[in-house]
């Protein structure tokens, strides 16, 4: 043999030879007994989880779609108030002949569908025409859910709602309310378009004249909380329609004064940009009687041990805190990573809401020891908002119906941080479900033997 | 040359094996032999050849006596088929076998110097449990690669026509990469990747002896030889990682540094003869024997005294115009009890080899060829048959070879 076919015969087998062969990827199960693996992998679902009641004082519940109107009491005692006010605006365009006679007026109202409460009863509310104008924060632009404006004292009309069967005064489709009100205004609306109209017609002219409507329910007599279309400029926006009749040209006709659409902002300048600028829902809750009375302000917790076994989560009103405050007792296994952190809640039976009602996501925020804000809850790693509660309905076996929570990052993180837990976790509604609304969420702790609340851990440890 | 020896060391951190059982200790030991040794069952310690490089003993360098220089170097490939009760896995391997350069300071001092794979690593297996706390299955999928490698420099003294003295320092390097990651079963996304990175290092001292008596003027011989190697330890720093995913995210939770895991290598003596006949046939045996019991015992598993028992036949090449009878044969056979108990099962390895030495033209050098088949272990008790067969090409070249490169 050659010696340059032996040489070049070596250098290619040793090229060849060091490329790799080997199918290391190729997997096979050996079972769990060829070797003592030392990663030990535990489950612990017995961990501590405290829940608090806390409270807010407000929130802006202008610039929504939805009005709402009614009262009702849950049966933990917690009362819940709602009123809705809002300005009207003539229609540009009414043009009524001298000729022709003021017949009626009526707020025609257009229910959205939203009810909360006992609809087994009629409930009772008064339209009031306001004497104070609606005025919104000159720095935020916003109305809150506790302020009120003074009405005159006696109302422009009343009516009743039975929602399983509305009534109405006159013939319309049944998923609307036509509210008779006080034909001497009326009668001033109508001598004023006939006889001032250019100033009438001016919306700043009229909104001197005519500040706005408030709709609230009235004192005892509501047990349900019930919602209105709120959007302007719609087939359905909330309206005073003023009816006439012309008996030389012989007809009947109306016309509207529908909810405010364009208004001036605080910088004066006239706008559309926001629906319902100078337009809120008035919503407060009693708490005196009720379990979480003692709950004074917005920093303020109470324990749900104290409350029943439960704690409570209203839009805007009512968030549970939840704190975990045994974390590092991980470290007694040993050291080791959090593979995974899921938190399991049971509503209770007793919340507002039907088990098909119920929001199919709670939200959840980081807060501070004063139940501040701080942060969303990211998934590890990553920058996207993490922590969403997925509801897991299921009616087939044992009625199970919970959220869960994949609420790893938080675990993670004060399980590798030395310091005391700064934050907390805080339970609320969603920002964006349906809001507004009064519905409520009830949660069992985990000393409620009916509603299950668990914290599902996996750690590795090596 | 250089470009060579460097190969030699790139490719010696490959994967050079595909074992579940390398996942212990320092890996599959390649105490078998090199070169022409391989076809001989891995029998050395009383075999005494002018021709090859003899690492085994190295008392039997002084046998080169008419060279300067020679040079060995070789590749393998390696097919392995893993059986468990589960079913079968096959691999293909393939890396350098060795490489080594032998030169002479006088008739009586020889020496070899060269770099081989001491131990190999390789595997990636699957083992489940149970979670603690739920019925729900944990897989942890174990992965592992490297290998120490062993660079030595050898001398080989002749005190008197048959007795030499051999020594051999040895120096033990190398990286052994394990890792496990752990899945539980009902989260998926979130693996959990245990990493340990150790580089070894550590040094070992042989000493040997061959005693050869020329039996009659027609080329009969008998060769006696032993080798003594007490126990070193191989220490080093292990980089050590644990990654936690969460679903796309992997996150580094853990590292450290920390002193690796202590192996010691055992003390082994081994011994051997050899007799050749009228320089026709020669038959080589040898025992060896290494404390591995030295080494404390793994929490599952027990380091146990290693025997190899190996025996090795040559028909020896002949002078002729024939190509064929100008090649040397070779076959043998080896036994090892192995240095791990699993279960309390030695996993014993036994193996066959074949092989064939042919001259190159006008030169002593040789392209030699060695096959081996093989078994290890068992598939009782839920471990695992390893079959494996395995092509190695050795080429020794020597002086005569390179003073001809010259004259061109």
């Amino acid at each position: 043999m050659s010696m340059r076919i032996i040489i070049s015969l070596l250098l290619s087998l040793i090229m060849f030879s060091s490329c790799e062969f080997d199918d290391a990827d190729q997997i096979y199960d050996l079972g769990n007994d060829f070797i003592i693996d030392p990663t030990r992998v535990i489950m612990v679902d017995t961990l501590t989880v405290n829940t608090f009641n806390t409270r807010i004082d407000t929130f802006h519940t202008s610039r929504v779609n939805r009005f709402l109107l009614g009262m009702t009491k849950n049966n933990y005692g917690i009362e819940t108030y709602c009123e809705s006010y809002f300005r009207i605006a003539p229609d540009p365009l009414a043009d009524i002949e001298e000729t022709s006679r003021f017949d009626s007026i009526q707020l025609i109202l257009h229910l959205d569908g939203y009810h909360t409460g006992d609809t087994t009863q009629i409930g009772e509310f008064e339209v009031y025409r306001l004497v104070e104008d609606i005025l919104v924060d000159p720095v935020t632009e916003y109305l809150y859910n506790n302020q009120q404006f003074k009405v005159e004292e006696v109302p422009l009309g009343r009516f009743t709602l039975n929602l399983n069967r509305v009534i109405t005064d006159i013939d319309v489709p049944t998923d609307s309310v036509a509210v008779s009100i006080d034909p001497a205004l009326g009668q001033e609306l109508f001598d004023m378009l006939v006889a001032e109209k250019d100033s009438i017609l001016e919306n700043e002219i009229f909104d001197k004249y005519f500040k706005g409507i408030c709709i609230r329910p009235v004192k005892g007599k509501s047990s349900f909380v019930f919602g209105i279309n709120a959007k302007p400029d719609t087939l359905s926006s909330p309206k005073l329609r003023l009816y006439y009749s012309d008996k030389r040209y012989l007809y009947d006709d109306f016309v509207d004064f529908p909810i405010e659409n364009e208004y001036r902002n605080t910088k004066g300048v006239l706008s559309t940009t926001y629906p319902n600028y100078n337009a809120f829902v008035h919503i407060t809750n009693n708490y005196q009687g009720s379990l979480i009375e003692s709950l004074s302000s917005s920093e303020d917790i109470l324990s749900s041990n104290s409350t029943n076994n439960v704690s409570f989560i209203q839009a805007g009103m009512l968030r549970t805190r939840i704190e975990i405050p045994y974390i590092d007792d991980f470290y007694y296994l040993g050291t080791g990573t959090i593979v995974s952190a899921e938190l399991f809640m049971e509503p209770d039976e007793n919340n507002s809401l039907e088990k098909a009602d119920l929001p199919s996501q709670l939200g959840m925020s980081l807060v501070d020891h004063k139940n501040r804000y701080f942060s969303p809850l990211y998934v590890v790693g990553s920058t996207q908002k993490g922590a969403i509660g997925v509801l897991n309905y299921n009616d087939e076996f044992k009625m199970k119906t919970y959220y869960s929570y994949d609420i790893t990052s938080f675990v993670k993180d004060e399980y590798d941080s030395n310091a005391i837990p700064k934050y907390a976790l805080m339970l609320h509604l969603p920002y964006d479900y349906k809001y507004p609304n009064v519905d409520q969420l009830v949660i069992g702790n985990q000393a409620s033997d009916v509603n299950e609340l668990r914290l599902k851990v996996y750690i590795t440890n090596y | 040359m250089i470009l060579l020896l460097l190969t030699t060391f790139v490719s010696m951190s490959q994967n050079s094996t595909s074992s579940p059982y390398s996942y212990f200790s320092l890996g599959d030991v390649q105490n078998v032999a090199y070169g022409r040794n391989i076809a001989i069952g891995g029998t050395g310690y009383g075999v005494r050849e002018s021709v090859y490089l003899n690492l085994k003993n190295p008392a039997s360098l002084t046998a080169i006596d008419s060279l300067s220089m020679l040079y060995e170097t070789g590749v393998f490939i390696k097919f392995t088929r893993n059986s468990t009760v589960d079913g079968d896995s096959k691999y293909l391997d393939g890396n350098i076998s060795s490489f080594a350069l032998g030169h002479r300071y006088n008739s009586r001092l020889m020496a070899a110097f060269g770099v081989m794979p001491y131990s190999q690593i390789g595997y990636s297996f699957l083992t489940s449990k149970y979670i603690e706390g739920e019925v729900s299955t944990v897989f942890t999928q174990w992965k592992g690669s490297g290998g120490i490698n062993k660079m030595f420099y050898s001398l080989g003294l002749k005190l008197n026509k048959n007795f030499s003295l051999g020594g051999e320092a040895g120096f033990y390097y190398g990286p052994i990469i394990k890792s496990r990651t752990t899945t539980i079963a009902a989260e998926p996304g979130s693996p959990t990747t245990y990493t340990e990175n150790s580089q070894y290092h550590g040094f070992s001292f042989k000493g040997s002896f061959q005693y050869s008596a020329k039996l009659d003027d027609e080329g009969s011989r008998l060769v006696l030889g032993g080798a003594y190697s007490p126990s070193y330890r191989l220490s080093g720093i292990s980089d050590i990682a644990i990654y936690q995913a969460y679903d796309a995210v992997s996150v580094l939770t853990y590292t450290n540094e920390e002193k690796a895991e202590k192996i010691y290598l055992p003390s082994s003596f081994g011994g051997g003869a050899s007799l050749t006949l009228k320089g026709k046939v020669m038959l080589a045996a040898d025992y060896e024997m290494a404390r591995w019991s030295i080494n404390p015992n793994l929490s599952e598993n027990k380091y146990v005294d290693q025997q190899i028992y190996s025996i090795g036949l040559e028909r020896v090449s002949r002078n002729s115009r024939n190509f064929f009878e100008k090649c040397s044969y070779r076959v043998g056979a080896r036994y090892d009890s192995g240095y791990i108990t699993y279960k309390n099962v030695a996993v014993n390895d036994l193996r066959f080899t074949l092989g064939m030495g042919m001259p190159l033209r006008n030169s002593l050098s040789t392209v030699n060829v060695a096959f081996e088949i093989g078994n290890r272990g068992t598939l009782s008790r839920g471990l695992m048959d390893e079959n494996y067969s395995k092509i190695t090409l050795t080429f020794s070249f020597h002086d005569y070879w390179f003073m001809k490169r010259k004259i061109d």
